[in-house]
């Protein structure tokens, strides 16, 4: 047998072993900047969904850390596939990141123009700065991921561990700092809409919105109401909000304003013109028509009487 | 001996990368998603700069950087010497600051609305042709990933399943995804049938084009039908065959050899008695607020009773007596933007 044939039989073989490998299964991975660093340095831990040729639409669970040794710094969403967090990622416990969300539709995984596949999707990213030297681990909890099937189907899956060393500072070393992801746009342009639904609230009216932001990601969100309309709004003003916010006008007579900001402090305001405002115009203009008509009527009825008066004079 | 034979090997395989490239130079990038997301292809064409895309663009004679004098370098977008160059670098890079277009194209059902989603939000709107084709172009993204998704909605306000698609938008290019082939809408007349009625699934679809309706239950049966001219399509089973129980029947096309996406499910049971549904009222599941839309609001009217006791049982869609992850799953699935 000639070398040429032996490599296509290797090579064949290869491919058969490759291609054969079908046992897929959806996996929440983290990502580490690095293994160690050092006191008073910063590790970014990155966590991703890979679909693994599965349709996921939903998914949830923990992230532990170790708290003697890392301060969570911030939690990066930018860029996240997630299209609606129900827990958006926060710190909880003191030691703990929940994160709960939906990819509307489903998630088969990222397609990349320039690259071959179908690649994991970043759903946040953890931001922390070392705080005391020692070893640890980061590992995830009870996650889970959500089939795309229209049942709720669970699949969960052990945790995955990372390992993190934080040494004493050699201040020979320049370290990396922590710093915003640069991002110089305001979160996108949304629309709140204002329902209502007998099963929220007694069937209160409330607003809803939703929106993302590409560079640092949406940090939080807040509402104003006020019966005239605002050009400037004082901080004093704006009330942290979460999706759905009961209103406080159940008339429906005031404006209403969403803010969302993002990480970098870049905002966005949009403004809901009151809902009965219009109708009160209307109802203005209605009554304004009727009186008219009211006067006409009863100012020609009294020139008839004028005439008739003098007629029979 | 060896080291010749070795050496045709190293050169077969040289040539194989060179013809690779070439090909991709000449035919871009294409991929094909997994069976179970359609078959669309997306292809990429990457927007050059004047100086570097092999055309004479202002007529002098000269092309490109360095043969065309009033270039400045390979980034200059300007051959005619005008403005100013774009920032230096190595070769031939792409403007970062510059913002993506996708353009979306595929089969819908004549005259029928489409949306394009972006992450999770209708973002435009448009009519399909009366050859049911339709056609997207978005530009201005900003570089990201984004989740797309594109639906159809015929003219009884009833939704294809969603097609969706996460992307990289990259900086000064064209991506092109084409091929979508867009799930039949699917309604049926019946909530429940005594055993051996009759339950009629009807909707719209790709005009002639073959619509597969699988019954699902313990087993799938699958019965087939042809759409009409308009993309119409009607089928009436006997459930004479079938057990007491509950149900889910979806459908999906073939036309041209190529096969769409499944639509969404819509249930029903077999027992004693018969109930209609009447016409028009049919809402998909998800739909908490009647609009026919499973969006943003009905995702909020969930979130408040996320973890809240004793949620009503029409939200509660899996029937454990608590809202859950599981619910926002099924919510994902019915999702319309």
């Amino acid at each position: 047998m000639s070398k040429l044939s032996y490599i296509g039989i290797v090579f064949m073989g290869a491919l058969a072993i490759f291609s054969s490998s079908s046992v897929y299964a959806a996996s929440v991975a983290l990502d580490s900047s690095a293994s160690s660093t050092e006191v008073g340095g910063v590790l970014r831990v990155k966590v991703a969904l890979d679909p693994e040729q599965q349709n996921i639409n939903a998914t949830e669970g923990r992230v532990v850390f170790p708290s003697d040794l890392f301060r969570l710094v911030r939690v990066e969403t930018g860029g996240s596939m997630v299209s609606a967090w129900i827990v958006s990622p926060r710190l909880s416990g003191g030691d703990t990141v929940e994160w709960g969300g939906i990819f509307s539709g489903g998630f088969l995984g990222v397609q990349d123009p320039y690259r071959t596949g179908l690649l994991p999707g970043g759903l946040f990213t953890l931001v922390f700065e070392a705080v005391q030297r020692g070893l640890g681990t980061i590992r995830t909890e009870a996650t889970k991921v959500f089939l795309n099937d229209g049942k709720g189907t669970a699949i969960s899956f052990g945790p995955r561990i990372i390992s993190v060393r934080v040494d004493s500072p050699s201040y020979t070393l320049v370290l990396p700092t922590e710093s915003i992801p640069p991002d110089k746009n305001p979160p996108e342009s949304f629309i709140p809409k204002i329902s209502r639904d007998e099963t929220v609230a007694e069937g209160k009216w409330f607003v809803v919105f939703q929106t993302h932001d590409k560079e640092s990601g949406v940090a939080s969100y807040a509402i104003a109401e006020s019966p005239r309309r605002m050009q400037g709004i004082g901080e004093k003003v704006w009330n942290q909000a979460t999706s759905p916010v009961i209103l406080l006008d159940q008339t429906l007579k005031s404006y209403i304003y969403v803010r969302a900001v993002d990480f970098a402090g870049d905002e966005r305001v949009v403004e809901l013109p009151p809902r009965n405002g219009e109708a009160e115009k209307v109802s203005s203009l209605w009554a304004l028509g009727t009186s008219i008509f009211l006067l006409i009527t009863v100012g020609l009825w009294g020139l008839r009487r004028f005439y008739r008066a003098q007629k029979r004079g | 001996m060896h080291k010749i034979r070795f050496g045709g090997i190293y050169a077969f395989i040289l040539v194989a990368m060179v013809a690779f490239g070439f090909f991709i130079a000449q035919n871009g990038i294409y991929f094909s998603l997994p069976a179970s997301a359609s078959t669309a292809i997306i292809s990429v064409t990457v927007t050059m700069p004047q100086c570097s895309d092999g055309s004479d663009n202002d007529g002098d004679g000269a092309i490109d950087y360095p043969a065309d004098s009033d270039c400045v370098d390979s980034n200059d977008n300007d051959e005619s010497g005008v403005s100013l160059p774009a920032p230096r670098g190595v070769g031939v890079v792409l403007d970062t600051t510059a913002k993506g277009t996708v353009v979306f194209t595929g089969r819908a059902y004549p005259r029928s609305r489409v949306h394009l989603l972006k992450d999770g939000s209708v973002a435009t709107t448009t009519i399909a042709g009366n050859d049911a084709q339709f056609r997207f172009l978005m530009s201005e993204l900003p570089k990201g990933t984004y989740l797309f998704g594109v639906s159809a909605e015929d003219n009884q306000e009833m939704h294809s399943g969603l097609f969706s698609l996460s992307l990289v938008v990259t900086p000064g290019a064209v991506t092109n995804v084409a091929n979508i082939f867009l799930s039949p809408t699917i309604a049926i007349d019946r909530s429940e049938v005594r055993r051996g009625d009759n339950v009629t699934v009807r909707g719209k679809s790709f005009p002639n084009s073959e619509v597969i309706i699988s019954f699902l239950s313990d087993t799938e049966k699958a019965f087939t039908v042809v759409s009409d001219t308009e993309g119409n399509y009607i089928y009436s089973v006997g459930t004479s065959a079938l057990k007491n129980g509950n149900y889910a029947i979806r459908t999906k096309s073939r036309f041209s050899e190529e096969m769409s996406a499944d639509s969404i499910m819509v249930q029903f049971s077999v027992g004693s008695e018969t109930k209609n549904i009447v016409s028009g009222s049919g809402v998909p599941q998800g739909d908490m607020n009647g609009d026919k839309h499973v969006d943003i609001t009905d995702f909020s009217i969930l979130a408040y009773w996320y973890q809240r006791l004793a949620p009503p049982s029409k939200i509660d869609f899996d029937k454990d007596g608590k809202i859950t992850m599981a619910d926002f799953s099924i919510l994902a699935f019915y999702w319309t933007g």
